[in-house]
């Protein structure tokens, strides 16, 4: 059994030090503080809206937290928007962009440092200019996939209009491999998901893909007082979405007719795990305005939709949602990955429970997330265990995509706003929104969208990159989390390359409790922190680790220090039983 | 003073101060009842007119409003109703909760105050709002049901049952209410008790297939996993019905331009043309200044036939869009059935500037040309249509017959070949292919004798007028003269007057000067001069049946 403790990640150490040298110091009275303008992450997302009211001008964008340069840190990738309409010029944008033109995508690099102080100086440097080729379309969302297995993760941007599969060259630039990898699709795309749906170690790809949006025949939306309002969903028919195989040669086959993908759908979000525990990945889309997918993996490279009877294609009436955002995770800590979905204003968020078999029940009242939730339109979302408590919270981030009445009386020129929100897990099977005691982040009004999780200081506490429709990017850096103990998991494979779609779980008195899994998937539009951070509450001892690798290696590794991040390696852990 | 006396003195020194405090307080209660909150109106800047005129017209009212503060709550509760109508639910509220101010005892307006906070997700003020209308009207079916529906989303199950019974005591046969029973036994995962009263409202409202949806999970928790898909696939959204009559008048209340132009919308569809005129009339009476409107209204009434009203309809759409294709479109069409053709052009031309790719207004503009002799431009417009090159015969013959008239046969030739293979049994495009090619100097020899041999069989088959004309043309084309001359002279005397007896003696002329026809038929055939589309053509245009 090996657990290496990573150099770069000893700071976390220095934060957890200060705690215990100092009990006595004044603990922060917020819990999330942004720190974006700080950090020098200067994104603005620029919408190009003109006045016309176009569908897609509040739906962008998202953004991702991936270790591009593998120094050991997160760095930030950002969709950027363009001017948006036929013939539209710069100058007709009601906002001026507030970045150079050409607009593009920004990469920013983290350049954290231990200060003098001991403190952590969180610091981000825009390296867009020396980053080759960057999405340049009208962006929507992005996804982190190492496709050629060589270790650095490279991007797959969903635009309103062609996708872009940005190869990561390894020296600190990316390459535009689309047509070579033959991902390519025009439709107005939002999230996907990179995974190994058929185990021959590549990853592949999933698009979930939104409506059929045409410029050409764009239709004309109202509200009930007939004034101009943007469309819904069900004003444009739905789409099918596409899975892509990789080949390992650089090329990807679209195989979405022979894998039986064939639902259509108003794809906004995805995740991909094992939800009917046979270890194979299975695949979740919600679909804004029609009924949700489950894509059971038939374990010979095909799916079945069993979403109906699994409970989670519709509300607990029977109706499809609105849904956008989703995640999975067990938060119950019953071993199954359940899931929790955003949902438009009036239809409250919906938490589907797993029995285990892949069978769902809606319990979003009986939890406390659902009245909470009803005046807002949720997007970004995620599981993750902010307080390090050991349980999962969730924070959503809310911005409507119609006009709100009091903004629009009180003459808001982009009447779309809302503030966040965090909902605590109380432990007993409810959730309490919280929102109002977290801090000034929660009093914001902005219209946002996507939400990017992971721990960006490194401190083992999970921060938050969430990205506004026409507004700036905030960094959430956490200030509550190492308050409690935590354990910091890189799980890689032989070469030393992160690894997606394993579970862990803390082994204790025989039992495996907190499962966790790698993931870059869920929230809307944008991709996670592959690593993983278990909340150990008061717990400080040594941690002993049970891990199922995704090709169904079972192992365990004892002895892990608590408050440190530790890199488990496939194959050096001891073998495990079920 | 006696004890008594001073008992007495002592009780009224107590009671009256106590009745005094007692009106007092009755007193500044009432006028607190009559209280009203200042309603900051929503800036209706951004509304469509016609609803703008009803929402001020409400305002007007109220603000007008004398009385007693029953009709003055009647106003305020009217006007409440107008904007939740209209989804603006902050105003609604406050005008509702005025009318309760002036009339407490009005379940009207409770139930609606009560109604917009569910909406919102305001559940304890929907309960409290649901619960004093109840007071008012327990007899009110629809009452119970949301009251039982806010509980159950507010988690308070039991109160919930309590409200779904207290609506079947209303009516034991509410198909919603025994569906709000069972959602409480979902709700407490007694999925096995959920199922009856699930059949029960199902049997009672077959219609209401929601419900299957509810079952097909009730099954699915019990076990019975075939019942449950079964129940699955026949799910639908129509949800249980219940008398609700004060959320119908709500809704009809909810009434703008996209209400009666759907509804317009809908009836063209379905070929209901008056009924299309009616509700487009209707919406530009919330929008009138909506140019899409009044030329959607100007088609109808063309298609109705009242040309000069459809007229109006495009100028005023041409007033408030100067520039909009699809206007000058619809004017030319309208000039050119009034004879108009110079006008007519004008604005074919400027529809098709303003909107490049739309093929109808080059179409007509083309047939117009034909008719003008303008068979250049004609050829020019033809040949910018797409369904030119796929499988249009009568505008592949139009182009022919352009093509010849400009100066091209070889091209009308080859145009006629391609509608012949579309349409082989025709015979104008039979007659039409000899004919142009039998009127073209430039085809070859070989050419000229496959039409002599088209010809001969079905002039045999015709023994007509036009088969002998084209036989003969074809005899002249290959150079056999005398008999083109004797075909020519037997048929001239069965050829009536006109332009048709004039060709056939030019083409005789021609045949005595051994030279061949110069076009397929007389220039005043009416192949060349297509009239405008008739009636029967634009219905067909708008996928409309035959008028009846």
């Amino acid at each position: 059994m090996i657990a290496i403790t990573l150099p770069k990640l000893r700071l976390t150490a220095y934060a957890s030090l200060a705690c215990l040298l100092f009990p006595g110091a004044a603990l922060p009275e917020e819990v999330f503080v942004d720190m974006a303008s700080a950090s020098g992450i200067d994104f603005f997302h620029f919408n190009g809206m003109s006045g016309e009211i176009y569908f897609p001008e509040h739906m962008g964008a998202g953004s991702a937290l991936f270790d591009y340069d593998r120094d050991g840190d997160l760095d930030l990738y950002i969709v950027q928007g363009t001017m948006l309409g036929p013939g539209k010029q710069i100058e007709d944008a009601l906002i001026p962009p507030r970045h150079p033109l050409p607009m593009s995508d920004r990469l920013y690099r983290n350049d954290s440092r231990i200060g003098e102080d001991g403190k952590m100086q969180i610091r981000f440097t825009d390296v867009t200019a020396e980053s080759g080729e960057l999405g340049s379309g009208y962006g929507m969302g992005v996804a982190v996939g190492d496709i050629d297995n060589d270790g650095y993760p490279d991007l797959y941007v969903m635009n309103l209009g062609n996708n872009q599969l940005l190869r990561n060259n390894g020296d600190g630039s990316f390459s535009d491999v689309t047509k070579l990898a033959g991902v390519d699709d025009p439709r107005w795309s939002t999230s996907a998901v990179f995974l190994d749906y058929d185990k021959d170690g590549w990853q592949d790809l999933y698009v979930a893909t939104y409506v059929a949006f045409d410029w050409e025949n764009r239709i004309p939306c109202f509200s009930s007082t007939a004034t101009a309002e943007y469309c819904g969903p069900k004003t444009y028919a739905g789409t099918v979405d596409k899975l892509f195989r990789n080949l390992g040669d650089g090329r990807f086959e679209e195989v979405t007719g022979m894998a039986g993908i064939d639902g259509k759908g108003g794809g906004l979000g995805v995740v991909a795990t094992d939800f009917n525990g046979d270890q194979w990945l299975d695949i979740y889309v919600t679909n804004d305005g029609s009924a949700n997918f489950l894509w059971i993996n038939q374990q010979d490279g095909s799916f079945v939709d069993d979403a109906l009877l699994a409970g989670a294609a519709l509300n607990m009436d029977g109706a499809p949602e609105a849904s956008m955002g989703v995640d999975a995770a067990d938060f119950d800590d019953d071993g199954d990955d359940d899931l929790f979905m955003t949902h438009l204003a009036r239809e409250t968020n919906t938490l589907y429970i797993n029995d285990g078999t892949g069978w769902f029940e809606d319990r979003s009242v009986s939890m406390g997330l659902a009245k909470d939730s009803f005046p807002y339109t949720g997007f970004g979302v995620a599981w993750f265990d902010y307080d390090n408590d050991g349980w999962l919270d969730l924070l959503v981030v809310n911005g409507a995509v119609s006009h709100i009445e009091k903004l629009v009386a009180a003459k808001d020129p982009y009447p779309l706003h809302q503030p966040n929100q965090l909902y605590r897990n109380l432990g007993n099977g409810h959730y309490q929104d919280v929102s109002a005691e977290s801090g000034k982040v929660f009093a914001l009004s902005e219209v946002s969208r996507g939400a990017a999780f992971g721990d960006i200081d490194n401190d083992g506490d999970t921060d938050v990159l969430i990205t506004n429709n026409n507004g700036p990017a905030r960094l959430l850096i956490n200030q509550v989390g190492t308050r409690k103990h935590w354990l910091g998991l890189e799980l890689v494979s032989a070469r030393g390359h992160p690894v997606i779609g394993a579970r862990v779980a803390l082994l204790s008195g025989g039992k495996k409790h907190r499962w966790r899994r790698t993931r870059r998937d869920g929230s809307y539009a944008s991709a996670n922190d592959p690593r993983v951070i278990i909340g150990l509450g008061d717990d400080d001892g040594e941690q002993h680790l049970f891990v199922l690798w995704p090709d169904g290696r079972r192992e365990s590794f004892t002895g892990l220090a608590a408050n440190r991040y530790h890199r488990i390696e496939y194959g050096r852990g001891r073998p495990a039983d079920d | 003073m006696t004890k008594k006396q001073a008992q007495n003195f002592s009780g009224k020194c107590v009671l009256q101060p106590v009745l005094f405090l007692m009106a007092l307080l009755m007193f500044s209660g009432c006028a607190k009842g009559e209280q009203l909150q200042e309603l900051n109106h929503p800036d209706l800047g951004g509304v469509e007119p016609g609803v703008q005129k009803r929402l001020m017209a409400g305002r007007l009212r109220v603000e007008a409003a004398r009385g007693g503060k029953k009709k003055r709550a009647e106003d305020w509760g009217n006007m409440g109703m107008l904007y939740h109508a209209y989804e603006m639910h902050g105003p609604a509220q406050a005008a509702y909760a005025n009318a309760i101010a002036l009339d407490q005892n009005s379940f009207r307006w409770l139930y609606l105050l009560a109604f917009s906070h569910q909406r919102l997700g305001d559940y304890e003020a929907a309960q409290k709002y649901y619960l004093r209308a109840m007071e008012l009207d327990p007899a009110y079916l629809g009452g119970w049901i949301h009251l039982g529906q806010v509980y159950l989303d507010n988690q308070q199950l039991d109160a919930a049952k309590t409200a779904f019974s207290r609506a079947l005591n209303i009516e034991p046969g509410s198909a919603a209410a025994l569906t709000g029973i069972a959602r409480f036994h979902i709700a407490n995962r007694n999925f096995d008790r959920a199922i009856d009263p699930l059949k029960q409202a199902l049997e009672i409202q077959p219609a209401a297939n929601q419900l299957h949806y509810y079952l097909g999970m009730a099954y699915r928790q019990t076990g019975d996993r075939d019942l449950a898909r079964l129940h699955m696939d026949l799910r639908g959204t129509s949800t249980p019905w219940f008398d609700d009559q004060l959320l119908i008048e709500l809704n009809a209340l909810h009434r703008n331009s996209r209400t009666y132009l759907d509804i317009g919308r809908d009836a063209f569809e379905r070929g209901d043309l008056l009924t299309a005129a009616e509700n487009y009339r209707l919406a530009l009476e919330f929008r009138p200044a909506d140019a899409t409107t009044h030329l959607a209204l100007s088609w109808v009434l063309e298609l109705l036939g009242k040309t000069s009203q459809a007229r109006t309809q495009v100028e005023l759409s041409l007033e408030l869009e100067p520039d909009s294709a699809k206007a000058h479109y619809s004017k030319a069409r309208l000039l050119e059935e009034a004879g108009d053709d110079k006008q007519a052009a004008l604005h074919y031309l400027i529809a098709i500037a303003g909107d490049p790719q739309a093929e109808p207004p080059k179409l007509l503009l083309a047939n117009l040309r034909m008719r003008q002799q303008q068979f250049a431009e004609a050829v020019v417009l033809f040949q910018q249509i797409d369904a030119v090159d796929n499988t249009d015969v009568l505008l592949l013959f139009r182009l022919a017959l352009s093509l010849h008239a400009s100066g091209d046969c070889l091209a009308a030739v080859a145009i006629m070949e391609r509608a012949l293979a579309l349409q082989p049994t025709s015979g104008t495009l039979n007659q039409g292919l000899i004919r142009s090619g039998s009127s073209c100097p430039a085809a070859g020899l070989a050419d000229k004798l496959r039409w002599l041999a088209l010809a001969r069989p079905m002039f045999e088959k015709l023994r007509s007028v036009d088969s002998a004309e084209t036989l003969a043309m074809a005899l002249a084309a290959s150079g056999d003269f005398s008999e083109a001359i004797r075909l020519q002279q037997s048929l001239l005397t069965n050829t009536p007057g006109g332009g048709a007896r004039r060709f056939a003696h030019g083409n005789l002329e021609r045949y005595r000067q051994n030279e061949i026809a110069v076009r397929p038929w007389p220039a005043d055939n009416p192949f060349y001069s297509p009239p405008p589309a008739p009636l029967a053509d634009k219905r067909r245009m708008a996928g409309l049946p035959p008028a009846p």
